[in-house]
């Protein structure tokens, strides 16, 4: 019950943020804050059970025909994300209240980061795999609510549709992966699902399941080749992207990987496309971050490095690997999530994001100097940081495995963290030393409500960097084990000893000060290959759109003309090609050719009928056309008073009277005749006319083939004397057996009739006279 | 001896809620002459009293599955159904119709009374679709919504755009109506009767394994030629595009549904009902034209600027998403069998979302903009209420949790896992994110854009009712579904299913 009341909190106090605005005032953000606190604090009472093997779920139906419940599971894993989600949140929380201060839409932020949070919540918690997915698409749309915050700019814009199409498009994948493991596994509980490891790697259908998996995770955490949506959505006011960024959006697809590990990893495939799609991630994040000069976007960047470190630590997928990516999550929420709010620090202090324009600030801003500083530290991975233990961690993992692709891959590794420590320095230490310089505001000290958040997060990657064993057994061991699926014993500590983790990381840092002091002339250098990256995905978003576009364009030629000709003539030809398939293919439908005793005057009239037809269609006149299509009409009465239908004839022959006199009317008004098509268009619509008149032949002829059925002549023949008194067969068919028949025919011609009448009243009343047409 | 049709004891009680709609647009004819012109806002609550009456009446008759008219009419599950999607989407479109035709949006004057008179009768005959238990009828049900459909859509008789597409409408829909009469003749001809459960009968009796009769086939062809048609499959779909964007704005919200709903109901009622025997050769036909139409209109929507226009192709992908649901059919047991409660379930929240859609743009069109892309720019700061609902509407259109449109795809998508037709579920999958860039598009211009300089205001109480309750229908539709979906579920039990 908690559970349910923890992940839907946020969605039920969201509309109630107007009014705790009115009453909170200035200290909104503090009492909002107490929200993803009381979570935080729930979930931290289940440390202890989860830490002693417990888990927790509770289930409610839902829709259950739909397979769709409200379940909820708590494991190490969850626990952790859960943690990190609330726990942040509590201190964005704050940290907007005084970032947008008095900001008119304040509230409306506060309620969609609530519901952001309640989604977040929603995909860690989630047991059933479609509330999962109905969570993941809400973050979906709440962060672009978040992304779009307060923003009209065309560059926000591109930013925003771009952030949302990769992410939808994703998730959409996702669902039909979801869906066809839960069809596979017979049960949409994660809990049931994750126990069938062995039969779902074995399955004919895992590889769809998986690559529509991974379709979703990638493309949310901001995995190469889907990277590029990541840096755009930093439109977002600073404390949404610290929050996006730190614990939250982006490491929902890295969720879903460590969640899903017990029942698709550990196959060749899962550890070839992660591995590569991790590692590639995690040095052109790097990368990029590198020459950029917007605060923002350098985090965003090298956001997406560290993704890539996470994505290739559970690809790899051993012990080791994933007790680095746990302990690396937990690193990288801690150090992100300060950086993203001192970045805000500084904006907020300066008027500027830009590195280039910011320097020596450790006078004017001391205590957001000392928190960047320990922040960037544990981003470096420099003892006594908690970030250092993840590094090392993380090389651990990469040096237990050897041959040559472990080897190469641990050194990208090695050479993306000497490119973060860089970051770190450029992010961290360079804003507060060297000289001052001008900014667009004077700089001064944030308020406490905009320190706090930094200083908590630092200061606990510095606590546990310290005691390492505070967090151990309690969450870490959890996690892993959760994501394994198998028990673990774990043991880190700040030191490890001599092993080739720590060379490795000496040549990190050894390499990476040396880069950090020589930054100025490498990176324009950087800032020239950066410009590459057009030839990348970024470039194949719009290509992949340019693209749709003009399918869209030349089938809208091809098939959309809006000429009418046209779309009869896709009709005809479908309709034609579609039913030539049965009737000449299977040849068994003129088995009984019968043209017995065909009378001389049926050859006359059928000789009558096709030149009047031929003659409708080549008339240069309306009348003439007209007249000939008459002659079809009655020609056709003419057929069945040939074979004893009389009543219907007679319905034919008025029917026809009154079509030839309307349509006289109606095209006695219209402009001269002009012959518009050319000789091409005529000889083509000919073939088509003909190909389809020739169907409509065979169709006939076909339905000879039919069984005799039992005629109704005899019927009438036996009963019109005993039944309806009388002699006059064709009489009492008529006004007896099919009377109601008769008296529908006579209404709808008596209404035709009327529509004449009421055509030729307008013709006699001064047709030029529109407004007297309207009254009539 | 042939039978013939016993008028002595029709069970009338079976038929109230088509008779309420029949009496309502007969009332309205009547009022239209007595009343004064001035007065003839009343019609509007007539007819919302109409169809909510209907709508109240209608469900006394889940579980009944009775018939009367010698068969030819039945009040069964689906009919039920059917009545509901059609009474609800008619009552939706009555509150967005009402000031677009009473405020002179188009040139010249609108009557409205004609204008109710026609909804009421297409909407009749969609309902008649719904309860057909014979193939006239099904024909019957057929024209009299298409009909009145026509002459909706030229309704703006001054505007050339909507006169040009009523014309195609018309014409192609004679010509669609021509291939599908034909296709019933051959039936007729194969079996020798046109009721649908005697159609049943005799086909299992006559059907064997291997190749179906030619003339069988040939049959089936042409129906699902004229169906398609009906609802607008690729490639029978020319003339929505056309029509959706010439007609008046409500008229293309309307239209969008309820005849697409009554083409729906016939193929229920022909290929499931009546040829179900020979199901195993229209299930794949049926899932290629699914996949056809699912892929062209979703890609084709992606270039449209003009709203309305992408609108028409988008009901033409999700018209590809509601075949699929029918491409399940007949490979599960019948108790479980969801392929036609996903068809089902589809058509009501598709109601929703479309005409919410539809809805927006012409509460739009009341504030003197356009239909193109570039009118929804900035609409979020001149009316954020407005904008939210078209998010939402756009959002569920898209398939996003947890809106309606959300829990009818994944549906559709079960079914077919179910079925396993793990092909059409992937296209499904691939088709809607597809369908992210424009419906985004939409959204992104709303809340990105600079709004244009002058914004007249409008006062459209009606319509921004209708918005309301189409946002709540949309939210709450898909939160709360169980009901509905056990609703829909009860079609099983609609008449036995032959297989």
């Amino acid at each position: 019950m908690e559970l349910v009341a923890a992940v839907l909190a946020g969605f039920v106090i969201a509309p109630f943020v107007p009014w705790i605005r009115r009453a909170g005032r200035d200290y909104t953000g503090w009492i909002i804050a107490l929200v993803p606190l009381f979570i935080c604090v729930y979930l931290a009472t289940l440390i202890g059970p989860i830490a002693d093997g417990e888990t927790r779920r509770v289930s409610y139906d839902w829709i259950p025909s739909l397979h769709i419940n409200l379940s909820f599971y708590v494991d190490g894993l969850s626990l952790a994300f859960g943690l990190l989600i609330s726990g942040i949140g509590a201190l964005i929380m704050v940290y907007a209240g005084g970032y947008l201060k008095g900001h008119h839409h304040l509230g409306r932020l506060y309620a969609y980061l609530l519901m952001f949070m309640g989604s977040m919540l929603g995909i860690v918690l989630a047991d059933n795999i479609i509330t999962l997915f109905v969570f993941w698409e809400l973050t979906s749309i709440t962060s672009y609510l978040l992304i779009g915050f307060n923003h009209h700019e065309a560059k926000a814009r591109s930013a925003a549709l771009q952030a949302l199409v990769v992410t939808v498009l994703g998730g959409q994948l996702m669902l039909g992966g979801l869906l066809i493991l839960g069809y596979v596994s017979g049960s949409y509980e994660l809990t049931e699902i994750l126990t069938q490891g062995d039969m779902l790697r074995e399955h004919s259908l895992y590889v769809p399941i998986l690559l529509l998996i991974l379709a979703g995770a990638f493309t949310k955490s901001a995995q190469v080749p889907f990277h590029f949506w990541l840096p755009g959505a930093m439109e977002a006011p600073t404390p949404v992207s610290a929050y996006l960024h730190s614990a939250t959006m982006v490491k929902a697809g890295v969720y879903v990987l460590a969640r899903f590990h017990p029942a698709l990893g550990g196959t060749d495939l899962w550890t070839i496309i992660l591995v590569t799609a991790g590692g590639l991630t995690m040095i052109v994040g790097a990368y990029l971050a590198f020459p950029q000069s917007d605060l923002k976007r350098v985090l965003a960047y090298s956001t997406v490095s560290a993704l890539g470190t996470l994505v290739l630590l559970i690809g790899i997928g051993t012990e080791r690997a994933i007790e680095g990516a746990v302990v690396f999550l937990l690193v990288h929420s801690l150090y992100k999530g300060a950086l993203f709010l001192v970045a805000g620090i500084i904006d907020h202090g300066t008027g500027t994001r830009d590195i280039n324009m910011l320097g020596g600030l450790r006078k004017a801003m001391p205590i957001t100097a000392v928190v960047a500083g320990l922040a960037a530290l544990s981003m470096a991975g420099l003892p006594p940081m908690f970030g250092f233990i993840g590094k090392e961690l993380v090389y651990d993992a990469l040096v237990e495995e050897s041959g040559f692709v472990p080897r190469f891959v641990a050194g990208i590794t090695v050479a993306a963290n000497i490119l973060l420590l860089v970051i770190a320095g450029i992010v961290g230490i360079g804003p507060f030393f060297g000289r001052n310089r001008d900014t667009p505001e004077h700089p001064h000290e944030a308020p406490p409500s905009l320190l706090t958040g930094p200083a908590v997060l630092a200061g606990l990657g510095l606590a546990i960097g310290l005691i390492p064993t505070l967090f151990i057994g309690s969450l870490i061991q959890p996690a892993t084990q959760a994501i394994l699926g198998d028990p673990v014993a774990i043991s880190i500590s700040l030191w490890h000893g001599f092993n080739p983790a720590l060379a490795l990381s000496a040549i990190t840092v050894g390499v990476g000060v040396g880069i950090y002091f020589g930054r100025g002339r490498l990176r324009p250098i950087a800032l020239q290959i950066y410009d590459w990256r057009w030839y990348g995905p970024e470039r194949a978003f719009p290509r992949i759109m340019e693209g749709l576009d003009s399918i869209a364009l030349t089938q809208t030629r091809l098939l959309q003309s809006g000429f009418l000709r046209y779309y009869l003539l896709t009709i005809i030809i479908t309709t034609v090609a579609v039913v030539s398939y049965p009737l000449f293919g299977r040849g068994e439908l003129f088995d009984r050719p019968d043209f017995g005793d065909v009378r001389f005057y049926e050859i006359g009239l059928g000789v009558l009928l096709l030149m009047a037809a031929f003659q409708a269609a080549r008339s240069n006149s309306r009348l003439g056309a007209i007249a000939a299509l008459g002659v079809v009409g009655y020609g056709v009465a003419l057929i069945y008073i040939f074979y004893g239908a009389p009543d219907l004839a007679m319905t034919q022959v008025l029917v026809e009277t009154l079509m030839v006199v309307l349509l006289v009317l109606v095209f006695y008004r219209l402009p001269r005749y002009v012959q518009r098509s050319t000789r091409g268009n005529q000889v083509r619509d000919a073939i088509v006319a003909l190909t389809a008149g020739g169907m409509m032949t065979a169709l006939i002829l076909a339905s000879l083939s039919f069984e005799d059925r039992t005629t109704i002549s005899a019927y009438f023949d036996e009963n019109s004397v005993p039944l309806a008194h009388g002699r006059n067969i064709v009489n009492v068919i008529l006004v007896d057996f099919r009377a109601l028949d008769t008296l529908g025919e006579i209404t709808v011609l008596a209404v035709a009739a009327a529509g004449v009448f009421a055509l030729l009243r307008l013709r006699l009343a001064e047709p030029q006279d529109e407004e007297a047409d309207r009254g009539a | 001896m042939p039978r013939f049709v016993d008028l002595v004891n029709p069970d009338l009680t079976l038929i109230v809620p088509q008779l309420i709609i029949l009496g309502v647009a007969l009332l309205l004819l009547l009022a239209d002459v007595i009343l004064p012109k001035a007065k003839h806002g009343v019609l509007t609550w007539m007819s919302l009293i109409g169809l909510s009456a209907a709508l109240v009446v209608n469900f006394f008759y889940v579980g009944v599955n009775e018939t009367t008219f010698n068969g030819m009419f039945r009040a069964d599950d689906i009919s039920v159904f059917v009545n509901l999607v059609v009474l609800a989407a008619g009552i939706m479109s009555v509150l967005v119709s009402s000031s677009y035709i009473q405020n002179l949006e188009e040139p010249d004057s609108m009557p409205l009374a004609e204008y109710y008179v026609l909804l009421m009768f297409s909407i009749l005959g969609a309902m008649l679709v719904g309860a057909a238990g014979d193939l006239v009828m099904v024909f019957l049900g057929i024209e009299m919504t298409a009909l009145a459909s026509y002459a909706l859509t030229g309704f703006a008789r001054r505007r050339m755009t909507s006169l040009e597409g009523a014309l195609k409408y018309f014409l192609l829909g004679l010509f669609a109506s021509a291939i599908l009469v034909y296709g019933m003749a051959w039936i007729y001809g194969a079996t020798g009767t046109t009721s649908l459960d005697g159609i049943a009968a005799a086909l299992d009796s006559t059907v064997g394994a291997g190749n179906l009769e030619a003339s069988l086939l040939l049959a089936l062809l042409l129906l699902v030629v004229g169906l398609g048609f009906k609802v607008a499959a690729v490639p029978f779909h020319m003339w929505t595009p056309d029509a959706y964007e010439g007609a008046p704005t409500p008229v293309s919200a309307y239209m969008s549904v309820i005849p697409k709903v009554a083409g729906f109901a016939a193929m229920i009622r022909i290929l499931v009902q009546a040829l179900s025997p020979i199901r195993e050769d229209w299930v794949l036909l049926i899932g290629i034209l699914a996949v056809i139409t699912m892929a062209f209109g979703n890609i084709v929507a992606i270039t449209q600027r003009n709203v309305k226009r992408m609108l028409a192709y988008s009901s033409i992908g999700h018209t590809g998403y509601i075949l699929a649901g029918f491409a399940a059919f007949g490979v599960v047991v019948p108790a479980d069998d969801r392929s036609i409660s996903s068809v089902l379930y589809y058509l009501l929240a598709y109601s929703f979302m479309n005409i919410g859609a539809f809805a927006i743009v012409t509460w739009v069109q009341h504030r003197g903009r356009g239909v193109d892309l570039e009118d929804f720019n900035g609409l979020a700061s001149q009316s954020p209420l407005t904008a939210v609902a078209m998010t939402i509407f756009m959002f569920s259109l898209m398939g996003l949790p947890p809106l309606v449109g959300f829990y009818a795809k994944y549906y559709v998508i079960l079914a077919a896992v179910e079925a396993d037709l793990l092909w059409l579920a992937v296209a499904i999958v691939l088709a809607s994110a597809a369908s992210a860039f424009f419906y985004l598009r939409v959204v992104v211009a709303m809340y990105f854009s600079e709004p244009p300089e002058t914004a007249p205001e409008g006062n459209t109480p009606m319509l921004g009712f209708g918005v309301l309750a189409m946002v709540a229908g949309t939210i709450l539709a898909g939160i709360f579904s169980g009901q509905l979906l056990d609703l829909a579920q009860n079609w099983v039990q609609a008449f036995p299913v032959v297989l």
